[in-house]
């Protein structure tokens, strides 16, 4: 639209107003999908309590409870996001950062029945931290719309950050709607954001283990793990999130050459779901997701990637569209808007 | 009832869309099988209608993006889930108006049935259409009639495996589609057909109605316009019982209704058969064939000063009353007066090819009066089938010689294509061989290179369309293939079937053959109703005839 009112002789502002919004020429980090963004926050001080289950000196791997028997439905939910094309926008004689970004989030149903996925969503955005903004959607293309949003910080990489943030609250708003329902084990791939208590349970599945939190003969313990077993549990607590309680899976022996930690998840829930609640949720989760490793062979991140989750991811990624024909639209959206 | 022509979903994007074929994937819930008919209603830019019709000749199913072989095994214990793309090839028949664009990715599919269905396959621009039978999914499938009965072509051509392919059945049904539909109009009444019954005794059953019939066939009948029931006007020859002076049918399960057959001596001189008693001749056939052709001469004019209604030959003032006596008198004085230049070794070679035939033929050639009531006659009922199947391979050589041979000359004498004649010829690769010369291969090349002009319409069938003579084959407008043999499908012979059409005549079904026509650009499976007419003793129950059916047409 915004083309051809142009082409009717209307005022010569674009979509951007008096933003100029251009292409970044130096995009390092241009690719399918840009590094991982650190999710733990490094230096918040938590308070690790490693007695909740049992005392420190009688810490031991501890099987999975015996479960077997037909599957109780579960599911798990997953986000994938890419940067675009970097832009910077120039306002006032200043300079700032943006991006155009994507993201779909969606979750997969495991039942006795079958494997399915079930929901998806996707969104768009601009993500600019100048103080001026775009004031309706950027329709780049049929199909291809973006969503203004504004950035606080001005750091270079503050409009990913926010890319990212979005699919985080995406993500959480399905897994709060999922876990609404009585009884559901819903397994969300990443550390867990919210608290409250639903009616279902939700799990965070943290299958980068960057830092091991437990002191050295505890984690004397963690090496140890046989496949399928766990750790005791623990709680986290800290002054940035919200309390937790959390626990070590082994899902499969790591190999030769491997690190000791290989093979290994964290799991964590919110310590208001009480000892036992997270106890029963260790079992089920320690009877199913072993069952569910990837294969060293066909994945990279096996076996942490759960086959269930790196399904999802790609075809999250395919909702996305293609990249490299998104990313030719952007360009000459970007270059008709110069004009 | 007839189901709802239905969007099953969309041209894909993803593999080449082209004017004569292209993909499409079909959504969640919704079936599409092989041969399904599917239609595209579009636009050209100019806004002008576009009409693709096509049939499914592939249809597969596949786990999307990059999926790995050990994924099913994760998707069966319900651990992985997958997304599943179900395609369909569709190969394009006809092109409404004729603006050869390729469809575009995403334009809507539709499967058809009824109306939208005649008009893929070209039903409709057919004036004068013969069933020819059912898809499976019960829509009728046509043939034109001018291809059939000489107008712009002729002959049908039936290949596939003994036993399973139901070639001589599929040929039977197509004459009675032929007689009983509307096609014909009021030819139907005059046509002839001449059936050589080849093998078992299938076909001498034809005039009794199947007291096996099911009612799923009947309605099958019913959907193809046609009435159930046998033939209307049938006369059965079998041959002349070996080694009895009376004449008697030699058939097994049936003797009444059967008439046996024979030829008077004075036929055989006069329609010049001897070279059909000599059809396994041959090596040196060049001096050979001189002595027939002499001898056959020399028949004829013996034939020719003969008083006209005697059934025996005199020669030189020596009554003939038997083939014996005619195969003596040859082999001790009359060769070397009639054929007195020949060598000796030539005629030896035909001595012995002459006591060979006494032995097979010699029965079916008499003198005696009652011989000239018992000649073949197919002038005076609509269907006339001739059993050869009890007869010895030179022997039916030379039945089915005799008979194509005065078929033609009869016609050639009336010099008009009507009334019609349809011909059924089984094993057509020993009768009209790719390799080797014999009298009856002529006559039958005859039939499919001229025949087309004299209203002569040969619905040959044969194991392997591969061993019959070229121009045979080629002459066919209809061809039709049941059960193949793999190694068979893949010659030149079948090349007007597709690459899956191959493949899957080599897994069809009794009762199901595949049919390509000459203006349908694209084989079509389909299967045929089973007989209404008996085709063994057990099925013959003759005080089951249903009156109704068989009249309920002719009150209308």
């Amino acid at each position: 639209m915004a083309l051809n009112q142009r082409r009717n002789g209307s005022p010569p502002f674009g979509v951007f107003g008096k933003l100029k919004v251009r292409l970044d020429p130096w995009q390092p980090e241009f690719g399918p999908e840009f590094g991982g963004i650190e999710e733990q926050s490094p230096e918040s001080p938590e308070s690790l309590d490693i007695e909740l289950e049992r005392s420190a000196q009688l810490w031991s791997g501890i099987d999975p409870g015996g479960r077997a028997g037909p599957r109780e439905p579960v599911w798990f939910i997953d986000g994938v996001r890419r940067m675009e094309a970097r832009v910077t926008a120039k306002f006032n004689d200043q300079y700032f950062y943006g991006a155009f970004g994507a993201f779909a989030v969606g979750s997969v149903q495991l039942n006795s029945e079958q494997a399915l996925f079930e929901r998806f969503l996707t969104g768009r955005m601009l993500a600019l931290s100048s103080p001026e903004q775009p004031t309706g959607e950027i329709a780049v293309a049929r199909g291809l719309i973006y969503l203004p949003i504004r950035v606080a910080d001005t750091e270079p990489d503050a409009p990913i950050r926010a890319i990212h943030g979005e699919m985080r609250r995406a993500e959480e708003a399905l897994a709060r709607e999922l876990a609404a329902h009585e009884g559901r084990l819903v397994v969300v791939d990443g550390p867990l954001t919210f608290e409250e208590r639903m009616r279902g349970s939700a799990v965070g599945y943290i299958k980068r283990v960057i830092k091991t939190y437990l002191p050295p003969p505890q984690l004397a313990l963690l090496a140890a793990l046989k496949p399928g077993q766990r750790t005791p549990l623990f709680a986290l607590r800290g002054s940035r999130r919200f309390a937790r309680i959390s626990w070590f899976l082994r899902l499969s022996e790591p190999r030769k050459g491997d690190s000791e930690f290989s093979g290994i998840v964290r799991l964590e829930v919110a310590e208001a779901v009480g000892v036992e609640g997270a106890r029963s949720l260790a079992d089920a989760c320690g009877a199913l997701l072993p069952e569910l490793k990837a294969r060293r062979a066909l994945d990279q991140r096996a076996p942490q990637n759960l086959l269930p989750i790196s399904a999802l991811e790609r075809f999250l990624r395919r909702k996305l569209g293609d990249e490299r024909i998104i990313r030719r639209r952007l360009e000459s959206f970007l270059v008709r808007e110069a004009d | 009832m007839e189901p709802a022509n239905e969007v099953v979903g969309v041209v894909l994007g993803s593999r080449d869309s082209a004017p004569l074929d292209y993909w499409i994937g079909v959504e969640e819930g919704k079936m599409v099988q092989l041969d399904d008919l599917v239609v595209l209603e579009t636009e050209t830019p100019d806004g002008t209608p576009l009409t693709y019709y096509g049939i499914v000749d592939q249809v597969t199913k596949r786990f999307e993006g990059n999926a790995f072989d050990t994924d099913a095994f994760h998707v069966a214990d319900h651990s992985l889930p997958v997304e599943v793309s179900y395609a369909a090839h569709v190969q394009v028949t006809r092109l409404d108006p004729e603006v050869f664009v390729p469809p575009h990715p995403g334009t809507p599919a539709q499967v058809v049935h009824g109306e939208a269905y005649q008009k893929a396959l070209y039903f409709d621009r057919m004036d004068r259409k013969v069933p020819i039978g059912l898809t499976r999914t019960g829509e009728p499938i046509y043939a034109n009639l001018e291809f059939l009965d000489g107008t712009r072509g002729a002959h049908a051509s039936i290949s596939g495996v003994s036993g399973v392919a139901t070639k001589t059945s599929y040929a039977t049904f197509l004459l009675y589609s032929l007689f009983h539909s509307e096609a014909l109009g009021a030819d139907a009444i005059n046509s002839k057909a001449l059936i050589f019954n080849v093998k078992g005794e299938d076909l001498l059953w034809l005039d009794t109605a199947n007291s096996r019939i099911e009612d799923d066939a009947r309605l099958q009948y019913q959907k193809l316009g046609l009435p159930v029931g046998p033939f209307q006007s049938v006369r059965i020859y079998a041959p002349a019982k070996k080694g009895v002076n009376t004449l008697m049918p030699d058939t097994g399960g049936r003797a009444i209704g059967v008439q046996p057959y024979v030829w008077t001596l004075r036929q055989f001189a006069e329609q010049h058969l001897l070279r059909f008693a000599f059809v396994g001749a041959e090596d040196d056939r060049a001096q050979l064939s001189f002595i027939v052709t002499r001898v056959e001469h020399r028949l004829a004019e013996v034939a020719k000063a003969s008083k006209p209604h005697e059934p025996f030959l005199t020669i030189d003032g020596t009554r003939v009353s038997t083939f014996r006596e005619l195969v003596e008198l040859l082999d001790n004085a009359l060769l070397a007066q009639w054929v007195p230049h020949a060598a000796p070794g030539t005629q030896d070679a035909f001595r012995r090819r002459l006591y060979h035939s006494l032995e097979h033929i010699g029965h079916l050639i008499r003198g005696d009066e009652a011989a000239s009531k018992h000649t073949v006659d197919w002038e005076s009922q609509q269907v006339t089938v001739i059993d050869i199947h009890n007869l010895r391979a030179a022997a039916q050589m030379f039945v089915v010689g005799a008979i194509l041979k005065r078929a033609m000359e009869d016609k050639e004498r009336k010099g008009t294509a009507k009334p019609l004649m349809f011909v059924v010829l089984d094993e057509l690769n020993k009768y009209a061989p790719r390799t080797g010369w014999s009298p009856i291969r002529e006559v039958i090349l005859d039939i499919a290179e001229r025949g087309r002009s004299l209203g002569v319409s040969l619905f040959g069938a044969q194991q392997t369309a591969s061993e019959v003579e070229r121009r045979v084959v080629a002459n066919a407008a209809l061809r039709v293939v049941g059960r193949l043999d793999a190694a068979e499908a893949e010659r030149d012979e079948y090349r007007f079937l597709s690459g899956v059409a191959r493949v899957r005549a080599t897994v069809l079904q009794p009762g199901s053959m595949i049919v390509a026509q000459p203006e349908i650009p694209t084989p079509i499976l389909l299967r045929f109703p089973f007989p209404a007419w008996a085709t063994r003793a057990s099925e013959a129950n003759r005080g089951a005839v249903d009156e109704r059916d068989l009249f309920s047409r002719m009150q209308d």
